[in-house]
């Protein structure tokens, strides 16, 4: 095989608008159904995967990454077909397994290097790109310890070092703030965004996390029992049902929700000072600044209502759990 | 404006990528980087170059005594004309010997008496008696069988149990097949790379130390002529070893996908070996004490029991020095056998953790 053929193309990041793309994926392991008509379109951007344990989400990612066969459907990676072209996926994708997965008597570095060279650097580029790739990810002077004695954040990041290191337009990237502190998480996650916005990488981002989610990506996919329960942009995602606010006022609070009542706006109190507003004519905005001076009270905040990504997720899992 | 001094953002990489029908080359290559960091490697190597260095003597004395051949037959023939005409050239291996009193004999028997197993002196002798031009190809493949016997006798038997068993299980423990196989590798390329670890020292302290005694005993003959002679001789070797050491590296590797404790690998293989030697070594003695079979004579398939019987005819029978091509085929078969259910035990393995 040559050089020429094996080297994976990197088509414009922006020409694409599927990258990839899996059309009614069915996996088996034995008579168990672990992915049950899955069909989505990952776009470019980040992609928080969610779904409880057993959702799907590891197979998924196998399947994405042509490790595991599938039972039927199809799918293409970045134009590369998932039946046949396994290894080539492979040389547009860093993965970041959630696993510890590391060669014990390598230090950080050498890891690094290594997996530059199985995606076919050559020794010294790979070294150098491992040091590179390791000033990005902050690991200092420890990258030259052995890896079985780094502490979780280390081992996280070396685990991010060496999924990015070949530099793939494609990186999925599994619980990759699991077992870290606050700051380095907050420095993980800015690390994922900015490879995303600035670099034009796609990513997935597989957690349980739903905060994670919430701060980073562009889109979500929500798995419960093999199936594929929601795909959406986060914006629609967080886009209510019906224009409810949330009203923190100052003063006499009975009589302006009897003022609000009156003009037929239903009012749900929260405490003293805070209630849930709702109407269905659309015209809440107006009738409540009418109704704050009508009554003398002042309004302190007015937050327009969002659907909880934890709200929306427990529904789609429970009612997912409910229906099995 | 400042400069920064070093950029520590991420940077893109526009390289070429090499090949991928070599990526097998970096697993070995790190592979063989990482064992050999282990002080006992290191000595085992060492060591296993002894038989070499004592084998290597064995060449110089043959081709001492070509080329001082017609002292040796004028004292030969002096005894061929008193009585027995072989026994200028027989020795038996009760130690009687009928060449005593025959200066140059005995020293010859002696030393190939130290070199080689009782049950093949004779045999030896007579080559050694022969014209040097036909029977150098036929001593020569003695002498180096007899160096990658003592060698597979004690240092691959080390080598391999040392090397091979944490080469898989290590990376169970360690859950580094996600590692390797979201790289663009493929299994086999993983089976070649971890292969290629224990086939690089098993070849290292085998195919190479038999290579450099075959450039000895060139160096060593009267003439470079003899290359005419022996040319084949480097070609049976490679494959002798190679013969050799893919079952014997296949098998703890296999073993070693089975765990994911190293020491257990390990332990198996030493008990593989060991037990399968002693217990062909029982089942040979009594056949032996039982009939009239000379050693040597002693072919059956319980051979199959000891690995390091079975590899080490078949390397007789390599270097041309076995002739029962029927029985050689069948050892052979059963060790291509053995070598294909150990690629598919490993490939299934690998993959289970996949599967997971």
């Amino acid at each position: 095989m040559s050089a020429e053929r094996e080297a994976p193309e990197r088509p414009s990041f922006y020409s694409m608008t599927e990258l990839i793309e899996l059309n009614h994926i069915v996996k088996h392991y034995g008579s168990q159904k672990v992915l049950d008509d899955v069909t989505i379109d990952i776009q470019p951007g980040v992609t928080g995967l969610l779904g409880p344990n057993g959702a799907g989400k590891s197979t998924l990612i196998k399947v994405i990454l042509g490790l595991v066969r599938i039972s039927s459907g199809n799918g293409r990676v970045m134009g590369r077909d998932l039946l046949g072209e396994g290894t080539r996926i492979r040389s547009l994708i860093g993965y970041m397994p959630e696993d510890d997965s590391y060669i014990a008597g390598m230090s950080g570095v050498e890891v690094v290097r290594y997996a530059a060279c199985l995606s076919g650097m050559s020794s010294l580029e790979g070294l150098r790109r491992a040091h590179e790739i390791m000033d990005y990810c902050d690991i200092g002077q420890e990258r030259y310890r052995e890896i079985e004695t780094y502490s979780t954040g280390m081992r996280q990041k070396t685990k991010v070092a060496q999924a990015i290191v070949a530099d793939p337009p494609i990186l999925i990237f599994d619980e990759p703030t699991s077992g870290l502190d606050p700051e380095a998480r907050e420095s993980m996650l800015n690390r994922v965004r900015n490879l995303a916005l600035r670099h034009g990488k796609t990513v997935i981002l597989s957690t349980h996390i739903l905060r994670d989610v919430q701060q980073i990506c562009d889109h979500v996919l929500i798995m419960a029992n093999g199936k594929m329960k929601m795909a959406d942009r986060l914006e629609n995602v967080h886009r209510p049902e019906s224009p409810d606010l949330t009203l923190t006022v100052e003063g006499d609070s009975q009589r302006f929700c009897a003022v609000l009542a009156r003009t037929g706006i239903v009012v749900e109190p929260a405490s003293e000072n805070r209630m849930v507003v709702r109407t269905e004519t659309g015209q809440l905005p107006q009738q409540v600044w009418q109704a704050a001076i009508q009554s003398g009270i002042l309004i302190r905040s007015v937050i327009p209502a969002r659907n909880s990504l934890e709200t929306l997720f427990r529904d789609v899992v429970g009612e997912d759990a409910r229906a099995g | 404006m400042p400069v920064p001094v070093n950029d520590l953002g991420y940077r893109s990489w526009n390289g070429k990528l090499g090949s991928a029908s070599l990526r097998w080359l970096t697993i070995a290559a790190v592979g063989i980087r990482i064992v050999f960091k282990s002080q006992w490697i290191k000595r085992i190597m060492f060591v296993a170059w002894f038989p070499t260095l004592l084998v290597g003597g064995l060449f110089f004395f043959y081709e001492q005594y070509v080329e001082n051949r017609d002292r040796f037959d004028k004292v030969a023939d002096s005894q061929t004309d008193e009585g027995d005409p072989a026994a200028s050239t027989r020795w038996s291996p009760d130690g009687d010997s009928v060449t005593d009193g025959i200066e140059g004999y005995s020293q010859v028997v002696t030393i190939l008496q130290f070199f080689a197993p009782p049950g093949e002196v004779n045999h030896l002798v007579d080559a050694f008696s022969k014209e040097p031009d036909a029977a150098r190809g036929e001593v020569w493949s003695f002498i180096l069988l007899q160096m990658l016997r003592r060698t597979q006798g004690f240092a691959v038997l080390l080598l391999i149990g040392l090397i091979a068993p944490p080469l898989i299980s290590r990376d169970i423990r360690s859950r580094a097949f996600l590692f390797y196989f979201s790289k663009p590798i493929t299994r086999l390329d993983y089976l070649l790379g971890k292969f290629s670890v224990v086939g690089f020292y098993v070849g290292f302290v085998t195919i190479l130390p038999a290579l450099a005694l075959y450039l000895f005993g060139v160096l060593l003959s009267p003439s470079l002529s003899v290359v005419l002679t022996t040319w084949d001789l480097p070609f049976r070797v490679i494959t002798a070893c190679l013969v050799a050491i893919v079952p014997s590296c296949l098998l703890p590797l296999m073993i070693s996908s089975l765990t994911s404790e190293s020491r257990f690998a390990g332990f198996a293989w030493f008990m593989i070996w060991i037990l399968g030697y002693v217990g062909y070594q029982m089942v040979y003695r009594i056949a032996l004490f039982q009939s009239e079979m000379q050693p040597g004579e002693f072919e059956t398939i319980w051979r199959v029991v000891s690995l390091y019987d079975c590899l080490s005819y078949l390397q007789s029978w390599v270097m041309g020095l076995e002739n029962n091509h029927g029985y050689a085929l069948t050892l052979l078969t059963f060790v291509a056998g053995l070598s294909v259910f150990c690629v598919l035990v490993i490939q299934r393995r690998i993959s289970a953790p996949l599967r997971a």
